[in-house]
């Protein structure tokens, strides 16, 4: 297990640490030592005797201890002999934030870096390094009061971009999602995505697979990977790039139409990988997978607005999902249990004044029905009769069938879907979105039993 | 030619033959039976964006007349008699190396399709008979394919070519090809045109 340094180091290097807390080396130092990291933390730079009250270290190779991880942050000349220091301590694994290797035209230095490297982990150069929810290794230099860490949960991700991954991360803590930990891997010099999918298709607290990929060097090599980690655990991937590439004179009508983004979506076919389309979507998926695969494509759906479930309805035929009416029987047992002019169908509107009560009594229905595979319950919170204990009733449910909860509204609302989240589960700010990650939950059960 | 080394692979090829002279087309045409088509034999023009496909040459003096105007635009590049396949849906197949992923097939349906709305489906090479299903799937246009109105394809036949054109694909180090089109009804199927470039 090749990430096991980068997330459970014990004791960590970071070189290029000054006093100015404005400066990127200390951003990672003092993440390190004051976001919750409990090993052995030491700082790097030959120019300071002391850093922050600490004592700051000449070199990696001066310090009188062990160093499980080295974390670079100095100018990019700097930075082969700082691994080559490192690497004759003994120190396999390090992270290179700096940038200004061969992205800068400075192919002199990508050279030397891959040299240097060979024969160790490394991570990045240009890149923001590594995120562990749980034992807290923060390399990324965005200070905690600008960008919000998540909180521990199942979600891998990884990131070629530093900046959309910072940006997974906030919307991450903003919406609930846990992550077990964030790569975002820059130039890939030595370790590149696929090394990261193949590792993390072994962690076994890592359930899903968030990955925003640009381009990729070896295709064939990602391919395998995707392969390889798609049998264990659901991969989301967001390609970005898609438009543009493909040649405009070319010889056959092939050359013209296929550019580099239809391979892509004919590997990501191959492996099995769910693909999403924005930011967005890929959140709106990964939450999904915190419930049970669907048996089939048949959708119950629940409301306590009647406009909700027409637009639901709608998403759901548009995707290809079916919306199948209950039996006789089931609209007759449920039929009991409500006022009169309450009608029990699908989708079944529990109307304006619905309470708690009236809701677990649907749901029940669409979970216990034949015909029903995944339940989407949408709860316009507005009303005087709906309070949010809702919220603990309906956490009473997971596990049975896939069940996706949208609450409408503002921001009120927000607090709700993230609590919902939180508890197991996911909620959405609208209806069509709840549908659409039902769908991608679906597709993914389709893939899963196709390539099996 | 590609088409020949198509038909040695074992994939269906309309019947057609690469003739001489006037007289080696009318015999041609009159064993194939009208209507049938003319065009260049070439494995790399676009021929149809040149003027160099003519179809429904329903008689000895239409075929005459098409042969002039061939002589004419064309002098002595090769031309070949391909019996007319009337019925099916046409689709277009290709097969491209892509540099990090090695090869990979596309295919849907042609014409305006393959053109316009580009709904076209991709896999890496090679692919088996559930990739083909799963192909057929992700096209807007899959109930052409899956059968409307009483019409449909032979999809067996279908899933065979497929499957094959990535095997000769792969031996043949194609760079790029189209197969465009494949006519395939509930019977039959046939490709009638194909252009190459290969490594």
């Amino acid at each position: 297990m090749t990430l096991a340094k980068f997330l459970n180091p014990k004791s960590i290097a970071v070189v290029g640490v000054s006093n100015n807390p404005a400066k990127i080396g200390a951003v990672i130092y003092l993440n390190l030592i004051k976001g919750g990291f409990s090993g052995d933390v030491f700082a790097v730079n030959p120019n300071h005797k002391e850093v922050f009250g600490n004592k700051c270290y000449r070199s990696v190779g001066s310090i009188p201890k062990e160093i499980d991880l080295v974390v670079v942050a100095t100018p990019a000349p700097t930075v082969p002999s700082i691994l080559k220091d490192a690497k004759k301590k003994g120190v396999k694994h390090a992270i290179v934030i700096s940038g200004g290797f061969g992205e800068s035209g400075r192919t002199d230095l990508e050279d030397e870096f891959k040299k240097v490297a060979k024969d160790m982990h490394v991570i990045g150069p240009n890149c923001l390094g590594v995120y562990s929810a749980k034992s807290r290794v923060d390399t990324l230099f965005f200070p905690h009061y600008k960008l919000e860490r998540p909180a521990y949960g199942k979600v891998g991700i990884i990131s070629q971009s530093g900046g959309v991954g910072s940006s997974f991360l906030a919307l991450a803590s903003r919406t609930g999602l846990g992550i077990h930990s964030f790569f975002s891997y820059g130039n890939a010099y030595n370790m590149d995505e696929s090394d990261i999918i193949r590792e993390y298709a072994n962690i076994k607290d890592v359930e899903v697979i968030l990955s925003y990929v640009e381009g990729v060097k070896d295709g064939k090599k990602f391919l395998s990977a995707l392969d390889y980690a798609a049998a264990k655990k659901p991969i989301i991937v967001l390609k970005a790039g898609k438009e543009g590439r493909a040649k405009k004179a070319a010889h056959t009508h092939t050359g013209a139409l296929a550019g580099d983004y239809i391979a892509y979506k004919a590997a990501f076919k191959k492996a099995g990988i769910l693909e999403a389309y924005s930011l967005e979507e890929m959140f709106d998926f990964a939450k999904i997978f915190s419930q049970p695969l669907p048996k089939g494509n048949r959708i119950g759906i629940i409301t306590n607005g009647g406009g909700f479930g027409v637009m639901a309805t709608d998403e759901a035929i548009k995707l290809g999902l079916e919306v199948p009416p209950l039996t006789e029987a089931e609209k007759k047992a449920a039929k009991k249990r409500f006022p009169a002019y309450v009608t029990p169908a699908n989708p079944f509107d529990v109307v304006a004044d619905a309470d708690v009560e009236r809701y677990r009594v649907a749901l029940e229905t669409m979970l216990n029905s034949k015909s029903v595979d995944m339940v989407l319950v949408n709860v316009l919170f507005q009303p005087p009769a709906i309070n949010s204990s809702l919220v603990e009733e309906l956490t009473k449910y997971v596990g049975k069938k896939p069940i996706a909860i949208a609450v409408p509204g503002g921001n009120v609302e927000e607090g709700l879907r993230r609590m919902l989240t939180i508890s197991g589960l996911p909620a959405y700010p609208y209806p069509e979105r709840g549908v659409r990650a039902l769908h991608a939950l679906y597709t993914y059960s389709k893939m899963k039993n196709q390539k099996s | 030619m590609l088409l020949k080394e198509l038909y040695s692979f074992g994939l269906p090829v309309a019947p057609y033959k690469i003739v001489k002279d006037f007289d080696e087309a009318r015999s041609v045409a009159k064993g194939f039976k009208y209507p049938v088509v003319m065009k260049l034999a070439s494995d790399t023009i676009h021929k149809t964006d040149v003027g160099g496909v003519v179809i429904d040459i329903y008689s000895d003096e239409m075929l005459k007349t098409t042969w002039q105007y061939f002589k004419k635009k064309f002098g002595d590049e090769p031309v070949l008699i391909q019996k007319q396949i009337k019925k099916g849906i046409e689709l277009y197949i290709g097969v491209k190396k892509d540099p990090s992923f090695g090869r990979i097939i596309l295919f849907g349906l042609g014409g305006v399709y393959v053109e316009v709305f580009k709904d076209i489906s991709a896999r890496i090479c090679p692919i088996t008979d559930k990739d083909v299903d799963s192909m057929i799937n992700d096209l807007k246009a899959k109930k052409v394919l899956l059968g409307y109105r009483g019409k449909s394809i032979n999809l067996n036949l279908l899933k065979r070519v497929l499957v094959a054109i990535c095997a000769f694909a792969e031996k043949n180090k194609v760079k790029e090809m189209d197969i465009n089109p494949f006519k395939i009804g509930p019977k039959d199927g046939y490709i009638l045109d194909a252009r190459v470039v290969k490594e």
